[in-house]
């Protein structure tokens, strides 16, 4: 894999993959063969924490639209209702992330894909326009994420405490 | 006039569940008879009016005092805190592993919350409520109290409420509450602490306030999430979010901001429909009943 840009949240690290494109949900989209495959960004998987609990509502073979929801997830740090990025039809689920979400955690980028849809329409981001979209939006992110150590600061009206420069 | 009864307050739920009715009889008629308790039964504590009968009477309360109700033990203690009812909370059955440092201070009446959604049968809260007796509790000096051995019904008229708790305890005095609502429900106090000052401005259902505080130290008791309902097993340090406006948008700005921003379309719908039929006032601000005193006064 080429490598990756770097997306500070606080003094932590994410790392966002080029090779691939991005919904504006921070869930990336690859193309393999006939479908693209769906998976979480590393923003989105640091959200959530260690992972431990996933469930999915919609079923293969479904239509879908942007913003559909699909399913639940729940991990150490935060719990989220989980939302189709993009409109096609359900192709399949990964069956190893429903036996062991944990695996979200640790292979975001390859084996812990979450869904695949046919026939995917939709608008997406390059990984340089998702980064952007990351920075443009931190300052507000920060001031709802408990624990963060800069998130006060931020959430004051202050500068950031992270930045070096 | 002193004596030597333990206060004992039944706060009733809010009408619909039947079974809840059901838990709150027995365990009133497991009392019955009982001349060591003054026995009083309120309606759900969060609705109670600041100045109606329920939190007068309580505030008449002088010496420990026992409140069972179907709140967490913590939302109960800072419900009855914002409205005058001081104290110390008291080790019950009802409080979390997790709760070891209680508010209040050791010289204090005791405050003892007992959280009715935790047991389905009333034995457990009857033989809690017979070791709290047994221990040596300041008499109660209360205003109204049992009559003949049965309890005393305080049957204020309420309507469910909305309104955020503060848990003082875990206030940082940071006031970004105060900055972030629109609708004037927080205010300062002599100590430039906040404090709800405008409860009835809340727009109902809207749990923004809760999401922003860094400390964790807003609750709204009746919210579905435990984590905003005052759950004492969350900390505040891994209070988890809800990620979901974040995972269906793109932008994190919708976050507490579009649960705000719907409060607002939603108030400005009402005055519209009010505007539109006269005859059907909204519920009123406290703000609103000055203005129409001053108006009735005819200066």
């Amino acid at each position: 894999m080429p490598k990756p840009l770097i997306f500070m949240m606080g003094r932590s690290p994410a790392f966002i993959a080029t090779d691939r494109q991005y919904a504006r949900n921070h869930m990336w989209v690859q193309p393999d063969g006939a479908v693209c495959r769906v998976g979480f960004s590393a923003y989105a998987v640091k959200l959530l924490g260690d992972v431990h609990h996933l469930a999915w509502s919609a079923a293969p073979g479904r239509a879908v639209r942007s913003g559909d929801p699909m399913g639940f997830i729940e991990g150490s740090k935060a719990t989220s209702d989980l939302y189709c990025p993009m409109d096609g039809e359900v192709a399949e689920f990964n069956p190893r992330v429903l036996a062991d979400p944990s695996l979200i955690n640790s292979n975001l980028y390859d084996d812990a894909w979450l869904f695949s849809l046919a026939d995917a329409r939709g608008p997406l981001l390059s990984s340089e326009q998702y980064l952007d979209h990351l920075e443009a939006s931190w300052p507000l992110a920060q001031r709802l994420l408990k624990g963060q150590s800069s998130g006060r600061d931020a959430g004051a009206g202050g500068k950031p405490a992270s930045d070096p420069a | 006039m002193a004596n030597s009864k333990l206060a004992v307050v039944l706060s009733k739920d809010r009408p619909g569940q039947s079974e809840h009715e059901i838990l709150e009889r027995k365990i009133l008629g497991g009392l019955e008879g009982r001349h060591d308790l003054e026995v009083t039964v309120l309606p759900h504590l969060y609705d109670l009016a600041n100045d109606g009968p329920g939190m007068e009477f309580l505030r008449s309360v002088g010496g420990d005092l026992v409140v069972l109700t179907w709140l967490y033990p913590r939302s109960a203690y800072w419900v009855l805190d914002a409205n005058g009812v001081k104290g110390r909370l008291g080790p019950t059955i009802s409080l979390a592993e997790e709760e070891i440092d209680v508010p209040g201070n050791p010289g204090e009446r005791a405050i003892w919350c007992l959280d009715l959604r935790n047991q389905k049968r009333p034995d457990p809260f009857l033989k809690e409520i017979n070791r709290i007796a047994s221990l040596a509790v300041e008499p109660a000096t209360v205003a109204a109290g049992q009559i003949n051995g049965r309890p005393n019904w305080i049957d204020e008229p309420t309507a469910p409420r909305w309104y955020p708790v503060i848990d003082f305890s875990r206030c940082g005095n940071c006031l970004e509450c105060l900055n972030f609502c629109l609708f004037g429900v927080f205010g300062t106090d002599a100590d430039e602490r906040p404090i709800v000052e405008q409860p009835d401005a809340c727009r109902s259902g809207c749990p923004a306030c809760s999401r922003i505080c860094p400390e964790g130290a807003i609750m709204f008791p009746q919210h579905g999430d435990p984590a905003i309902a005052g759950d004492p097993r969350i900390s505040p340090k891994d209070l988890k979010l809800d990620l979901s406006q974040l995972f269906r948008d793109s932008d994190p700005l919708q976050i507490a901001e579009a649960e705000r921003r719907r409060a607002l379309e939603e108030r400005e719908r009402q005055s519209r429909q009010t505007a539109e039929k006269p005859s059907e006032l909204p519920r009123k601000g406290s703000l609103d009943d000055l203005v129409d005193r001053i108006d009735d006064m005819d200066l």
